[in-house]
């Protein structure tokens, strides 16, 4: 299994761009295994912070040798992803039996309720669709906030990640989150 | 929006950003912007000026939670820093009469388990012995209420140092007098066993008074996933500046104070030339890894030839070409050795270096020697003889124990995690020594040369630890268990034992968990023991700390690996027949459990494969020589990959296999790899090493098998050799030898008199 992460995370690294869908179920389960070690024993109800998640996650990757520090942007750019997703769909189900959508409600799993954010559902929806319309734009400035936002990259290390000068990471992520905030904020 | 719209906003709202209001009234009204553009940038503007506006960006915050006004009895004043491991704020506390100012750091990574904030506070404690001028000191630490670990050290007004030399136009000379009192820093820490394993140019300072002083030791270790105690611990890459890691921390080597003498390098060229010496592959990082593990950097003086940079040579008061010839020669020398691939290599320690430099501003002939072809191609010899010597040194005094024990064995070579590779014992011993006591154990020194010595420097360091941390157990246990594992690294059982003991039981004593040290200690203890035929109680220690590691961790599991292999090589010793299906199952499941964590050509795994073939040539039963034949061709392969051909553990591979083949009536495929395995071991340790000798005892067995008596003899008599050089002369070995050397004469006469009394009888046969 672990070793499927690496073997995945070569095979996006040389460009085979399918090998992000067989990543994100296997991210998610480190994720998930990540997320139980840490609340264990923990009080209930606590949440983690993405960052927190993101972090442990590829230190224990790093340091079981199951990485190469080469793998290390991949890896993030990975984890930013499965977080996003992870997230929009955990607050799209919330909202749908919200609103009764006649679905059957849904149990969500552990590792969504464990990074849950439920009084930001609606914002996150519309995260999702404006970071569709930004990605379009700005492919470049889309990654920026997807791993500031949903990594929890600090600007110099997702400078280094995308191999971009902080100015420019600087740059893509005052202004996309200014036009983000205004894309999503009701006037 | 269309990629043309984003890059007008963007490029837009960058500039709007960095304007005064009126300033960016009178942009927006430029009247070739389309007014939609305006009206867009008018609300990022005023999006931008919301202070987090949207719930989301409090969940999902990339920047830490915006701190309290006061952590602890710190009043937080203003930001001085972001970076990867969180923010640095200058904050202050009322003292009796004064106001002192602080560099209040604040971790971004949280300490999420008890187990880790524990070892945090153990770190944190012993940075604080820390106390020289050189050094920003550690004045504070903690866990604020938010949960967030933080650290308070005293605050130095300074630059860089490279900037700060620059911009005074401080000359050659002038920079290396700094860069002394760098290294006399560092040195310092080292003998407080603290490396700082993240030198960089951003963490040393000039002050204006021209004073140097290091920011951040040991921090980097602080924020390690695993705050492992060892003096070998692994750093994770992402807590080290890439720009300024060393080979073996990009290849998750074990750290050592050599790691900092490669950070020191890399300070000196850039000191000097101005550039870092892997500029030109600081693209990607993964061209910085490659060429940091692979490329010999340019020489010091080359470079500036090279780049021409007038400005950096200005700034030196040189212009390029002078500047290229003054460092033409010893410095290009002292830059390059310091940066060597492998630590070994490198100055044994930070005090040479220095001294090194010393000598150059003296005008002296440096210690130092240029690499040279003859040099490569002789590696071990010459002046870095003494590098290597203390490998030797460590091979020698281990010599009469393991040799022994390796023979008892059959000959067969087990090996013990908690024991580690030669060059490991070597290394953390010596950086030990060296740096506790500005001793070399590495100088061409007979007086060194002697255990007594060795074991007076331990002596010596066991007194101050329980000198300093009186009433300090916890720290005092975890240096007493490492002092124990140094002592049992030289074979000084007697000595290691009492030391392993007093840990033990203290860890066990101390109030709150402490499984994980308890789980340590009975390791290592359990290892003295069973060097000393112990075996039942080492046993018992190995299962209890097996247990406790289970209990600890989740599967699979490094330390859980660890335990496997050591009791399963405890109950290979017990040598009990009717528990080897027990052993074959810890030995499995060892084995499998490091394939999952490591992969297959990692040096444990591979230990692991090595152990497992040793259990069964010992079991012996139907299929286990085919099976272990197969586990040491591995490991033999995958070990040649990783460390090339020469390298001792290779021909240790080398010799377990042709013994295997020997038994297994493959003479001539045996005696092929002892050839070979003696080879290695002549290049690596030198051709009187005591393991050549075993390479040779084995070459004469699968000889004398052959029948070719002549060349068995030779064998024979080179091993014997060797062997009185080393052992002293009741020994049993050498009184083996001759027996059995004598009994070939008398086997080569008689053959000799039956061929000369009836010729042809040989073919007859």
């Amino acid at each position: 299994m672990s070793g499927a992460v690496t073997l995945w995370l070569q095979r996006l690294g040389e460009g085979d761009e399918a090998a992000l869908d067989e990543l994100v179920p296997l991210l998610y389960d480190e994720l998930r295994g990540v997320a139980r070690r840490l609340l264990r024993g923990e009080r209930p109800g606590r949440t983690l912070s993405t960052t927190a998640l993101v972090n442990e996650t590829y230190l224990r990757l790093l340091e079981a040798r199951r990485l190469t520090p080469t793998d290390r942007a991949a890896f993030l750019g990975v984890a930013a992803v499965t977080m996003r997703r992870l997230l929009v769909d955990a607050a799209r189900r919330r909202l749908a039996d919200k609103r009764g959508s006649g679905l059957p409600a849904l149990p969500l799993d552990d590792l969504a309720e464990l990074v849950a954010a439920p009084e930001a559902d609606a914002e996150l929806v519309a995260l999702d669709a404006a970071m569709a319309t930004l990605k379009s734009a700005s492919p470049r400035a889309h990654q920026v906030v997807e791993l500031r936002f949903f990594a929890g990259l600090s600007l110099e290390e997702t400078a280094v990640t995308l191999a971009l000068s902080t100015k420019t990471v600087q740059r893509d992520w005052l202004a996309a989150r200014a036009w983000l905030r205004a894309e999503i904020a009701p006037d | 929006m269309n990629p043309e719209q984003w890059a007008q906003l963007s490029e837009l709202f960058g500039e709007l950003v960095e304007m005064s209001e009126d300033e960016r009234q009178s942009r927006l009204a430029d009247p070739g912007l389309a007014s939609e553009t305006v009206r867009a940038l008018e609300r990022m503007l005023a999006a931008h000026a919301a202070e987090r506006p949207l719930t989301i960006e409090e969940r999902l915050a990339p920047e830490l939670d915006p701190p309290p006004e006061q952590i602890g009895p710190y009043r937080l004043l203003h930001l001085l820093g972001e970076g990867g491991m969180g923010e640095v704020w200058l904050a202050e506390r009322d003292e009796p009469g004064f106001r002192r100012q602080v560099a209040l750091k604040r971790i971004r990574r949280g300490l999420e388990s008890t187990e880790l904030r524990r070892r945090f506070g153990i770190e944190r404690e012993a940075l604080a012995r820390l106390s020289h001028r050189g050094i920003a000191q550690l004045l504070d630490g903690g866990i604020d209420a938010a949960g967030v670990p933080f650290l308070a050290l005293e605050y130095v007004e300074g630059r860089p140092l490279v900037e700060a030399a620059d911009a005074l136009h401080l000359g050659l000379d002038q920079r290396l007098a700094l860069f002394e009192e760098v290294c006399a820093a560092v040195h310092y820490a080292h003998a407080h066993l603290v490396v700082h394993r993240d030198l960089k140019p951003a963490n040393i300072l000039l002050t204006a008074e021209r004073e140097v002083r290091l920011l951040d030791f040991g921090i980097a270790k602080l924020l390690d996933p695993e705050l492992q105690e060892s003096a070998a611990t692994r750093t994770s890459l992402r807590l080290v500046t890439p720009e300024y890691a060393s080979p073996e921390q990009l290849a998750g080597e074990p750290v050592t104070t050599a790691t900092d003498v490669y950070a020191l390098g890399l300070l000196l060229h850039e000191l000097l030339t101005g550039r870092r010496p892997f500029r030109e592959h600081e693209g990607s990082l993964t061209a910085l890894e490659q060429a940091v593990r692979t490329l010999e950097p340019r020489r010091s003086s080359d470079a500036v030839a090279a780049t021409g940079d007038a400005a950096a040579a200005t700034a030196r008061r040189s212009s390029p070409a002078a500047l290229a010839r003054a460092l033409r020669g010893d410095l290009d020398t002292i830059v390059a050795t310091a940066l060597r691939k492998e630590p070994d290599r490198r100055y044994a320690s930070v005090e040479r270096l220095a001294e090194d430099v010393a000598l150059y501003r003296a005008g002296r002939p440096i210690r130092a020697r240029p690499e040279s072809l003859p040099y490569r191609l002789r590696k071990f010899t010459g002046r870095h003889r003494v590098a290597v010597g203390a490998a030797t040194l460590i091979a020698l005094l281990l010599a009469g124990f393991s040799l022994f024990a390796w023979r008892q064995a059959g000959g067969l070579e087990r090996e013990r995690d908690t024991a580690r590779a030669e060059r490991d014992k070597a290394r953390e011993l010596s950086d030990f020594l060296t740096d506790l006591f500005g001793a070399d154990p590495y100088a061409d020194d007979p007086a060194l040369r002697d255990s007594t010595t060795l074991g007076e420097f331990l002596e010596r360091s066991e007194a101050s630890v329980r000198r300093e941390l009186d009433g300090r157990p916890e720290i005092q246990a975890a240096l007493l268990a490492r002092l124990a594992r140094l002592h049992g690294n030289l074979g000084r059982l007697d000595r290691a034992r009492p030391l392993a003991e007093e840990a033990l039981s203290t860890r066990r004593a101390l109030a709150g968990d402490h499984r994980a040290d308890v789980a340590e200690s009975a390791n290592t203890l359990a290892t003295v023991l069973q060097e000393q035929g112990e075996l039942p109680a080492a046993e018992t220690l190995f299962r209890e700390a097996l247990a406790l590691r289970e209990a600890l961790y989740d599967e699979p599991h490094a330390d859980i690996a660890e335990s496997l292999n050591n009791l399963a090589i405890v109950l290979v010793d017990r040598n009990d027949a009717a528990r080897a299906a027990e052993t074959e199952a810890l030995e499995r499941r060892g084995l499998e459990m490091r394939r999952a964590l490591y992969g297959d050509d990692h040096f444990d795994t591979l230990q692991s494969r090595n152990n497992f073939a040793v259990f069964l040539i010992k079991r012996a039963g139907p299929g286990d020589l085919a099976e272990a034949e197969g586990l040491l061709r591995a490991v033999l392969a995958g070990r040649k990959r990783r460390l090339g051909a020469d390298h001792p553990t290779v021909a240790n591979t080398e010799s377990n296999l042709a013994n295997l083949l020997d038994d297994l009536g493959r003479e001539p495929e045996a005696i092929a790899l002892f050839h070979e395995a003696i080879r290695a071991w002549s290049a690596s340790l030198g051709a009187d090493h005591p393991r050549v000798a075993t390479g040779l005892y084995g070459l004469y067995a699968a000889l004398l098998d052959t029948g070719d008596l002549a060349a068995a003899e030779q064998a024979l008599r080179a091993a014997l050799a060797i062997d009185e050089h080393h052992l002293p002369p009741g020994h049993p070995y050498l009184a083996t030898d001759r027996q059995k050397l004598a009994e070939l004469r008398v086997a080569a006469e008689r053959k000799k008199a039956e061929a000369s009394a009836a010729p042809g009888a040989a073919e007859s046969r």
